[in-house]
């Protein structure tokens, strides 16, 4: 109970900074970061929290289904761009993570080297 | 009570055919193209339509499931937040990555699909591309993209990063685990994560660290981003 709440509270508290501070994020994202704050100040998760979320991201992939059938919304835009969607997501996805390896391995080494090890 | 019709109806469905195509996916040892959710959109997409029941009506009957998904993607930070002892010893190496990372796919996607002619919405969509599915639909909703369609495209995403990642970082003798596995979770976010953890434990556990901090970078890139908008 006292689990659900907190996740209800880190909601609201979401919602109400956004609509405020006209914040220009998500409520589940600026909800997700607030917990993550919270819990690094903690030090460690309540044992109900870590049962009520490892039973929601247990799910969590049945609850994209809905919005993933939602793609039957744009079978006309995706008609005559869906080859070129495919491609942009292929070569985006190639050029982000070889660069993403590439570069963190430089920097490792590098501290590698300044460490001595 | 036309509304408890369609709960009646499209939740128990969708539950049902979630589940025969997570069964299919582990009986085929997790093979990305039979993701589940992309087994049951396959399946439920061309039976909505040929049943002629438009996606409002879908959407009605099964939203507590979208209820569900604000709490749920709140609930991702108790992952992260175990990871975050991982980051003690080389915070600042991943981190700056993280944040290339995510600018350079970002900045990738919406300069690629504007070459091919992609039109606004689509590159909308594509900023939040190689980032959880539930982070994405947030973000294609900052920037003014189509969360519906930021669900499918993540998964997408996903799966060809998870395809291609052992013989990309192979060939780039990207041979690091910390390198590959935040590489792998930065691109391809949960289910490049899946694939990281059958090469080994610690690429996996970096993958995942990569896969929560590229969600929150991302975020925080597109809001800058939707400033200027």
């Amino acid at each position: 109970m006292l689990a659900a709440a907190l996740l209800a509270a880190c909601q609201l508290v979401a919602t109400a900074l956004i609509d405020f501070g006209h914040l220009p994020v998500s409520t589940p994202v600026l909800g997700m970061f607030l917990l993550l704050v919270l819990l690094a100040r903690l030090g460690e998760t309540p044992n109900g929290l870590r049962q009520l979320t490892s039973w929601l991201l247990r799910w969590l992939t049945l609850l994209f289904v809905p919005a993933g059938v939602g793609v039957m919304l744009y079978l006309e835009p995706l008609r005559n761009q869906w080859i070129a969607l495919l491609i942009t997501m292929l070569l985006s996805t190639v050029i982000a993570m070889a660069f993403t390896g590439w570069f963190l391995q430089r920097l490792l080494a590098r501290k590698g080297d300044a460490d001595g090890d | 009570m036309q509304t408890v019709t369609e709960l009646l109806i499209w939740l128990p469905l969708t539950v049902i055919t979630f589940l025969a195509a997570e069964w299919l996916y582990r009986r085929s040892n997790f093979a990305g193209l039979l993701h589940p959710v992309l087994t049951a959109c396959v399946l439920l997409i061309p039976l909505l339509l040929w049943l002629g029941v438009d996606y409002a009506e879908y959407r009605s009957g099964t939203l507590p499931l979208l209820w569900l998904l604000s709490p749920a993607t709140i609930a991702l930070a108790v992952p992260l937040a175990d990871r975050l002892p991982q980051l003690r010893k080389i915070w600042r190496p991943v981190v700056i990555s993280v944040i290339a990372g995510s600018a350079v796919a970002m900045a990738s996607a919406v300069l690629i699909g504007w070459l091919l002619g992609l039109d606004a919405l689509m590159l909308r969509t594509l900023v939040g591309k190689s980032v959880t599915t539930p982070i994405a639909m947030g973000v294609a909703e900052q920037v003014g993209g189509a969360p519906e369609l930021a669900a499918a495209v993540v998964i997408v995403v996903g799966v060809m990063g998870a395809g291609f990642a052992v013989a990309l970082l192979n060939a780039l003798k990207v041979n690091h685990n910390a390198a590959r596995g935040i590489a792998i979770g930065l691109a391809a976010h949960g289910v490049g994560t899946a694939r990281a953890l059958q090469i080994n434990a610690e690429t996996g556990a970096y993958a995942g660290l990569a896969m929560g901090l590229t969600g929150l970078v991302t975020a925080g890139l597109a809001a800058l981003v939707a400033l200027f908008l």
